[in-house]
């Protein structure tokens, strides 16, 4: 069975639990039937063709990207605020915060693609694509503040003031990037709303879209979470490990 | 036992000043990293190649040699600091870290604003803008509250970046985002005081309260944030 | 289908990137696993 089955059962998966595998299995069918969905069986678009087909993918991952910077601002307050400085929240807030860069990723490439069919340009310097690619740099620059070293406590404190930051950085951004598109002529091409009239089934497609990858969300921040926990208590063996053979050295 | 009584202000009095006699004694600012300023807004004419282009870029052009430069000298005000330690000892001896913070973003003010005016009065001369004395009272403001925008996410991410030893290089991947807030105003409004493209003295100040905004925010943030960055 | 390369080329980038980093992070799971006592482990 094990051979066939994409996640790997929980004996040969160390973070892997009874609830974490159903929740995979879900996670992978699911996937299967939003493929299926949405390449062969949901219409084409009245007004955006087979482009609309790339939406399917990519207004789930930039959700899942918010969703992830809203988790790790949530949880590094919580760790910062929460009287016991509890690490397991600020390891959910780095997880979350890895998974959401690459989904930020994701969603910058897949809305490009559809941006060059729809727009004919791969890029524009719209508001929320300019903020998007600020949000994405700005965490991966809040995933190299954790990786800076010094003990668990430390790199919390670091990161969680760090994501805090963020949280008053990333809206100031918009606001201005906003203010400086507002004075400029707007691009000449098609225009950039994606309103489109969408049938039942269309809309189906893009609700179970973002359900899913809600899901995989969820499934990739429970085991990377359990990951860097199995990190930290390595660092902390190591630690006590060098103690010990310091102890035997002044015997 | 001193630790309660010297106060906030009074330790930001003292690093700030002593920062800045630091760098008028070592004249490290005026000998290298003034001339640097001076050889990127050069680079840009040759890059640029078109009088027309360059008088209207120079607003952007000024600000971004601004930004190049403050990872300079932020880079440098915590050099100083961590040769000897100084962070460790400035810490043990229980000097509250808001002061610290004060003191060292005031410090890089007014640095800032030393470069602001050498690279304006080179646009002035390379670049052939126009200054009104309406765009110079327009400038100033601008420059004073960029600056101080500036200046405390540069202490912040600099003292986080001094702190942890030997990754100072994270520090343009966390500054340069985070004050495009400030490029984007200060270039609007210095566009205004140069008469770029027909623009009016008027439009720029607009954007002085969107410089204002993020001064205050993260000049107040920082003084929070501060200790738990610097922490050991 | 219009444009069949952009839109599978999407879906396939997405399924990919998210495929290769599970792998890693689950290999990443095995290799400290056994360097860790299960009482380290609240989830077990």
């Amino acid at each position: 069975m094990n051979s066939i089955h994409p996640f790997p059962s929980p004996t040969s998966t160390p973070t892997g639990t009874r609830a974490s595998r159903g929740l995979g299995v879900v996670v992978f069918l699911g996937m299967v039937l939003l493929t299926l969905l949405g390449l062969f069986f949901t219409d084409e678009d009245v007004v955006q063709g087979s482009t609309v087909r790339l939406m399917y993918i990519h207004v789930p991952t930039a959700w899942v990207a918010y969703l992830a910077f809203i988790v790790t601002a949530l949880t590094s307050a919580m760790y910062m605020w929460g009287k016991q400085h509890s690490l397991t929240f600020d390891r959910i807030a780095g997880a979350s915060a890895e998974v959401g860069v690459i989904f930020m990723g994701l969603s910058l490439v897949t809305g490009s693609l559809w941006g060059r069919l729809t727009w004919g340009t791969y890029w524009q310097w719209d508001p929320r694509l300019t903020t998007t690619a600020f949000l994405f740099i700005t965490y991966v620059g809040y995933l190299a503040v954790r990786d800076l070293g010094g003990s668990h406590q430390q790199r919390a404190k670091r990161s969680g003031v760090v994501a805090l930051l963020a949280v008053l950085e990333i809206p100031l951004v918009h606001f201005s990037v906003v203010l400086w598109r507002s004075l400029h002529q707007k691009a000449s091409v098609l225009r950039p709303n994606g309103n489109v009239t969408m049938d039942g089934l269309m809309l189906f497609t893009l609700l179970f879209g973002v359900g899913v990858f809600t899901l995989l969300f969820t499934w990739m921040v429970l085991h990377r979470q359990r990951v860097l926990a199995l990190a930290d208590a390595i660092d902390d063996g190591g630690l006590e490990a060098a103690l010990q053979e310091r102890r035997n050295e002044n015997n | 036992m001193k630790r309660h009584s010297t106060s906030t202000w009074t330790v930001a009095r003292t690093i700030a000043s002593k920062d800045l006699r630091i760098e008028w004694r070592s004249k490290v600012l005026v000998n290298q990293v003034l001339p640097f300023a001076a050889i990127v807004m050069v680079l840009f004419a040759f890059a640029l190649d078109n009088d027309g282009i360059l008088q209207r870029v120079a607003p952007g052009l000024v600000w971004l040699a601004v930004l190049f430069t403050s990872l300079i000298i932020v880079q440098r005000t915590f050099a100083i600091e961590s040769a000897d330690n100084a962070l460790d000892a400035i810490k043990v001896a229980g000097v509250p870290s808001a002061g610290v913070f004060i003191g060292k973003s005031v410090a890089l003010v007014a640095q800032l604003l030393l470069f602001e005016c050498v690279l304006v009065l080179l646009a002035l001369v390379l670049y052939q803008v126009h200054l009104s004395w309406g765009g110079v009272v327009l400038l100033v403001t601008v420059s004073v509250l960029a600056n101080i925008g500036l200046a405390a996410m540069g202490a912040l991410y600099g003292g986080l970046g001094a702190a942890a030893k030997g990754r100072e290089t994270l520090l343009p991947l966390l500054l340069l985002p985070a004050v495009a807030p400030v490029l984007i105003g200060a270039t609007r409004a210095t566009e205004s005081a140069f008469g770029v493209g027909g623009a009016s003295l008027g439009e720029g100040w607009p954007w002085v309260a969107l410089l204002a905004v993020f001064g205050a925010l993260f000049g107040f943030g920082g003084t929070l944030a501060f200790g738990v960055l610097t922490e050991e | 289908m219009d444009h069949v390369q952009f839109i599978v080329g999407g879906y396939v980038v997405t399924f990919v990137a998210v495929g290769v980093y599970v792998v890693r992070m689950l290999r990443q799971a095995r290799k400290y696993n056994s360097a860790i006592s299960d009482g380290d482990k609240p989830w077990r």
